[in-house]
């Protein structure tokens, strides 16, 4: 019985990545917001490794990762890795050190977010060979970085009617 | 928490690093993606499906229409008087013309009409996805108008979709010239105006004659972009204290944060044949 309703929660976070891979690229649905938008997926791949463990987490990093670099089209899937890296260990944590929670995640997004947005900016941008990345970072990654920020209580809450809606209320 | 380290789930991590290395490194070489291709069909339709639904027009207010409208009204009328004193009438016509009259008055072009089904969050300088792809003869290095000028280029194509570099971006450098002094140069996007629509022409010599609202075309030069297509009219004349050159900052006809539909150029008079794999960048200057 638990492993059907297992898929089943598989399935419904699947399906919520690729609403939200869709959403992000809608031309002109998301405002711009000091020059930068939401990168939505990170979002979506940090709260669902708050509910489940590290290798779920992880595979759902490298989901969310695989489809953030396919819709930029690069060859080198920064996100992908990181993701798959940066899930792993917060799946691990929060299966063992801490029971998840807003804040807890709120904590969690606020640390891993910017480090995460930051590493692709030197892996794209400095690294590819662009001028002017400090006028860059400024007008734009920062931008993306709050913006980001702000949509993940949202995502926490889906994830956890997904996650704990499953566990807890149909069974 | 050193546990971690041995534990079965550890080892599946390295495990899957060490699979998403090998796909991206597979990808790199072969400069193919088998994952890419099959998620861009997945996802293509639903996300043409969507751009549709949300249309790609900016949603204004009327008193911002309205302002707009009365701007654009003197614009027209000050363009008129400019237009009488044109020697070419074929730049007038380059910014001017719609889709139907360019193919009317370039038959050596062909066209592929195009709309943009998606802008990511993650891409660079407004860089974006259009719905046609190999299956409508669209290539690598395509030039991507509108009927108000010069968008970018084909930077990867697949099947059913490709994707397209703006000339907000420092990867596209185009020949282009002033149409009335004739003074040349290199347009190429650049990141403290690429979030303002505007685009820099580069390479300009010291006695240049370019002076504000000039109107700026290609040149052809090179073979990568038609001859004539409009780029936009000079906002100001510029000196870079860093490399002690001058530029002239370019306000595009086109609003290519928020185009909607384009027109990708397959093929035209004076393409150059670009071989593939020795243009990472496009590059005509």
């Amino acid at each position: 019985m638990d492993r059907k309703y297992t898929v089943l929660r598989y399935m419904a976070y699947s399906l919520e990545i690729l609403i939200f891979y869709i959403i992000q690229g809608v031309p002109n649905l998301i405002p711009e917001v000091f020059g930068g938008k939401p990168l939505l997926l990170i979002s979506v791949a940090l709260t669902i490794a708050c509910f489940e463990n590290e290798v779920p987490a992880m595979a759902f990093g490298v989901a969310c990762g695989g489809m953030m670099d396919f819709g930029v089209g690069t060859h080198f899937g920064f996100y992908t890795i990181a993701l798959a890296i940066v899930c792993f260990f917060v799946g691990y944590f929060a299966e063992n050190y801490f029971n998840t929670k807003l804040v807890i995640t709120m904590i969690i997004s606020l640390v891993l977010i910017p480090i995460l947005i930051s590493l692709n900016f030197v892996i794209n941008y400095i690294f590819a060979g662009y001028p002017k990345g400090g006028y860059y970072f400024v007008h734009h990654t920062l931008a993306t970085m709050g913006y980001t920020f702000v949509t993940v209580p949202v995502f926490y809450g889906i994830n956890r009617v997904l996650s704990r809606g499953f566990n807890d209320y149909l069974f | 928490m050193k546990d971690i380290f041995k534990t079965k789930n550890f080892k599946i991590l390295i495990a899957t690093l060490i699979i998403i290395i090998m796909c991206i490194g597979v990808s790199s070489v072969f400069d193919t993606s088998i994952i890419s291709s099959a998620v861009g069909y997945i996802t293509t339709g639903m996300q043409r499906v969507s751009a549709t639904v949300i249309g790609g027009e900016n949603k204004k207010s009327y008193a911002e229409l309205e302002a707009e409208n009365q701007q654009l009204k003197k614009e027209v009328a000050s363009l008129r008087t400019r237009l009488a004193d044109y020697e070419d009438v074929k730049e007038e016509n380059a910014r001017l013309w719609k889709y139907y009259e360019l193919k009317e008055e370039n038959s050596g072009y062909d066209f592929v009409p195009a709309s943009v089904i998606r802008r990511d969050s993650g891409e660079m300088f407004y860089s974006f996805t259009i719905d046609r792809g190999t299956g409508d003869d669209i290539s690598v290095n395509d030039p991507v108008v509108t009927e108000n000028g010069l968008v970018g280029y084909i930077s990867e194509v697949n099947a059913n979709y490709s994707k397209v570099i703006t000339i907000l971006s420092p990867d596209l450098s185009a020949g282009a010239k002033d149409v009335k002094s004739k003074d040349t140069g290199v347009i190429t996007g650049d990141a403290d105006y690429s979030d303002k629509n505007l685009v820099t022409m580069k390479k300009l010599a010291e006695n240049n004659k370019i002076k504000t609202g000039d109107q700026i075309s290609t040149t052809g030069i090179g073979g990568m972009y038609p001859e004539n297509i409009s780029v936009g009219k000079v906002k100001e004349v510029k000196y870079n204290h860093f490399d002690t050159t001058l530029y002239a900052v370019i306000e595009p006809y086109e609003d290519i944060k928020n185009v909607s539909d384009v027109v990708v150029v397959t093929s035209f008079d004076g393409q150059g044949v670009i071989e593939e794999g020795t243009a990472p960048k496009n590059t005509e200057d």
